[in-house]
Parts: C-alpha cells; sequence; structure tokens
C-alpha cells in the first residue's frame, strides 16, 4: 500500500470532491457515469457510501474510488442426514444462516494509474478496515458484483476473491435470469477469516 | 443512470454445500494470512486522513 500511503490521502466522495477534482476516469463509461452522477444521490440515500483516494501532489487527480455497502450472503440449508431419518414423513425444514457483509458495488482506479499495483493496495486497505479491531460491528465477507469480463474477473480472484456460484447458469439460475443471454456481472466473495492481524488497540 | 448492483440471492442447493465446504475449509485455516503489515498501513493511511 506504499502509493497510496505515501502519494495519497484518503477522503470520503462527497459533494466536495466532485466540485474540486477532475472528473475520475478509470476507462470504464458505466462506473465514470456512476462516479460523476450518481455517487452523491447514492450515498444520500444511504445506499451506499463512497471514498477516494486523490493524489498529495495534485489534489484535484482522483487516483480510485470505491463504493460500499451493509450486505449478507444467506445461505439455505436442509437438516442433517440423521434429522432427516427422524421426519422423513415431515417436509423438510429449511434453514437460512445469514453471514454479515460489505458490498463493494463500484470500485474503479483511474486509467493513468493502472500499474502502480494501486488496485491490490486498494483492496488490501478495504479488507484491513473491516479486520479492523476498532470496526464496530462484525463482517465475514467482502463481496463484489464484478463486471464478468477477463480484467476484472482477473482482479478479484488475483486478490483472493471466489466466485459465489461455480458457474454462470447456476448463478443465472439463483438470480433468475435467461439461461440463453449473457451474464452482464458475476458475484465473488472474499472470506475475512482467513487473515491474520496482532491484536490491536481500538 | 449506472446499471444497477445486484442483490445477492440466497445460496440454495449445489451453491449453498459448495459455499458451506469451502467456508468450512476456511475456518480450518483461520489466520492463515498474515495481514499484520497491511492493516498497519492502513492505520497510518487512516491517521493521514484525519490530520
Amino acid at each position: 500500500m506504499g502509493f497510496l500511503l505515501e502519494k495519497c490521502t484518503f477522503k470520503p466522495y462527497n459533494q466536495e470532491i466532485l466540485d474540486s477534482c477532475e472528473p475520475f476516469d478509470c476507462g470504464n463509461s458505466d462506473l465514470n457515469g456512476f462516479f460523476s452522477k450518481d455517487v452523491i444521490k447514492y450515498t444520500s440515500e444511504l445506499l451506499g457510501k463512497s471514498y477516494c483516494f486523490t493524489l498529495d501532489e495534485n489534489p484535484k487527480v482522483i487516483v480510485c474510488a470505491f463504493t460500499i455497502s451493509n450486505d449478507s450472503i444467506k445461505v439455505q440449508t436442509l437438516p442433517n442426514s440423521r434429522k432427516k431419518k427422524v421426519t422423513k414423513r415431515i417436509p423438510r425444514e429449511k434453514e437460512t444462516r445469514s453471514y454479515p457483509s460489505v458490498l463493494i458495488g463500484r470500485l474503479g482506479v483511474n486509467k493513468n494509474f493502472g500499474r502502480l499495483g494501486v488496485g491490490s493496495d486498494l483492496m488490501d486497505f478495504i479488507k484491513s478496515w473491516f479486520v479492523h479491531p476498532g470496526n464496530k460491528t462484525g463482517c465475514r465477507f467482502i463481496v463484489v458484483d464484478s463486471y464478468n469480463t477477463p480484467k476484472p474477473l482477473l482482479y478479484y480472484t488475483n486478490n483472493g476473491f471466489e466466485p459465489l456460484f461455480s458457474t454462470e447458469e447456476q448463478e443465472k439460475e439463483a438470480m433468475n435470469l435467461p439461461l440463453d443471454k449473457p451474464l452482464k456481472t458475476r458475484l465473488l466473495y472474499f472470506d475475512l477469516i482467513l487473515l491474520k492481524i496482532e491484536e490491536q488497540e481500538e | 443512470m449506472a446499471t444497477a448492483i445486484k442483490n445477492i440471492p440466497v445460496l440454495k442447493k449445489e451453491a449453498a454445500s459448495t459455499f458451506n465446504e469451502k467456508i468450512e475449509k476456511n475456518i480450518a485455516n483461520r489466520a492463515s494470512v498474515d495481514f499484520s503489515k497491511k492493516v498497519s498501513i492502513s492505520n497510518k493511511i487512516l491517521a493521514k486522513a484525519k490530520s
């Protein structure tokens, strides 16, 4: 996280940033549109919070930006086999377990800072934030809805994310999407339980 | 308007069992990735943001 620590400053992505900074350009028109038009409305409706890193030598430059919100992964399971035998004449009760998660709704790196490891540094920062002892709520997973194209998928898998669904067909079925249409985005997750941190004072 | 962010659907059947298997493995490998240095850098980033 050398570049982000030494050359940048972390800030909330708010109206002041929109007014004072050059338009954010990560090379993706959808993300650029969000960070130039929708971001303030999204924040004001409490649907997510957005943050960015600006360049210290020119604070008008947004190096990277992201939006996060609370979410959860819900898993429906059937009772174990022993219980199944006991209750085989009774319709099996489904149990749903919910795991607290943070959803990265948007994440982009300024296209002029693409080869400095900023993307991985940013992901390490987000992971660190949610395993920090000062984090006020429990959070087990980071989830992202990635564009279903090689570059972003490679970025997330290189940073330890795994697809929530093994196949695109499985994901389309779960989302009630037509099987013959392409899947625009894919859900991936990272399990924060894997990370070891030294105990620190909050 | 940018593309809407997808809701996370409830995992069922095969997706649920695969997910459960993976997170059981992760519990067995709990704290296997030393992230202390990265958390320390992250603290410095947050401290710089406050100053």
